[in-house]
């Protein structure tokens, strides 16, 4: 299938350091694809790029059909892509039943704030600020603004990172779900065994490039991922 | 630094008060920028443009830090 968005070619160097020089992220419709990589690799620089919230040095980011030019976040918003940041995408000054009704008022037809609260299992924290949920809970809360949103594509960083095991199990079926609603759904972290479990494809971000290492029975497999990664 | 210079004046005589002062309004500007991050991305996930953004937030953020600059000043 065609991919939804793309971040082709792109190259980034932060104060002189490059990080990226010539990476490509790709997210496709069905498909949960795991980035995988050290720290300081550019995984996250990489999705923000995909994300329209950092330009790019060199390379262009395209969605859909439209036309190679740089997209902006916001214009990218417009078009399906929903961005969550290692840090969540919800604001700490509102409260989660505020924060999903905005979001249900600017693009409905997604689940409505309750249902998409209750089916993350966040109901009862609707009505509080993020920052007095739990981690897990917070998470689930993001996940739940994608239920509401309903987006095209959903790019998240770090998802499952510092929550208890079975938090982390019970976002990745969710993002499985999501998937195979037809959603695109790209997902970086360090959580290598969960990602590898939940993901359809493993894209591998190395020395300021990106390997499309294929499903993860084939990354698995793959002699150089192994040696320079995955070590065993 | 700036913010040393406009609260007292000469950053390398800086008095114990002022200085605590001066990491107070640094925690609070760090405070506040924080919650911009989160609202930025809210805003940007509502498709909400940049320049709209800065707008919202930097109005916001302006009288903010205005209002800790002076209380840093008459600390």
């Amino acid at each position: 299938m065609n991919p939804f968005l793309v971040a082709d070619c792109v190259g980034k160097a932060f104060a002189g350091r490059r990080v990226l020089s010539s990476a490509t992220l790709r997210a496709v419709p069905g498909e949960v694809r795991a980035m995988l990589g050290r720290s300081g690799e550019g995984k996250s620089t990489l999705l923000r790029i995909a994300a329209g919230w950092l330009a790019p040095d060199t390379g262009l980011v395209r969605c859909g059909a439209e036309s190679p030019l740089q997209l902006t976040a916001a214009a990218l918003a417009q078009r399906g892509v929903f961005y969550v940041p290692d840090h969540g995408a919800l604001s700490v000054a509102l409260t989660v039943r505020e924060q999903l009704a905005m979001l249900a008022e600017r693009f409905p037809g997604g689940a409505s704030p309750e249902d998409a609260a209750t089916q993350m299992g966040v109901a009862h924290g609707l009505d509080e600020r993020p920052p007095t949920l739990s981690g897990g809970e917070q998470r689930r809360a993001d996940l739940a603004a994608v239920l509401v949103r309903a987006p095209r594509c959903l790019l998240a960083d770090e998802p499952v990172r510092g929550i208890e095991p079975i938090d982390a199990e019970g976002l990745m079926r969710t993002f499985r779900v999501i998937a195979r609603a037809g959603i695109a759904v790209v997902v970086t972290g360090h959580d290598v065994e969960l990602l590898l479990d939940g993901s359809d494809h493993v894209t591998w971000v190395t020395s300021g490039t990106t390997y499309e290492l294929g499903p993860p029975r084939i990354a698995r497999g793959h002699e150089q991922f192994r040696a320079q990664y995955l070590g065993r | 630094m700036g913010l040393m210079l406009w609260a007292q004046g000469d950053p390398v005589a800086i008095g114990g008060s002022a200085t605590l002062a001066v990491i107070a309004v640094t925690v609070m500007l760090g405070f506040v920028d924080a919650q911009r991050l989160s609202e930025r991305v809210l805003l940007g996930n509502l498709g909400i443009a940049t320049g709209q953004q800065a707008l919202l937030l930097g109005f916001a953020a302006a009288c903010g830090e205005f209002v800790l600059r002076v209380g840093a000043a008459f600390a």
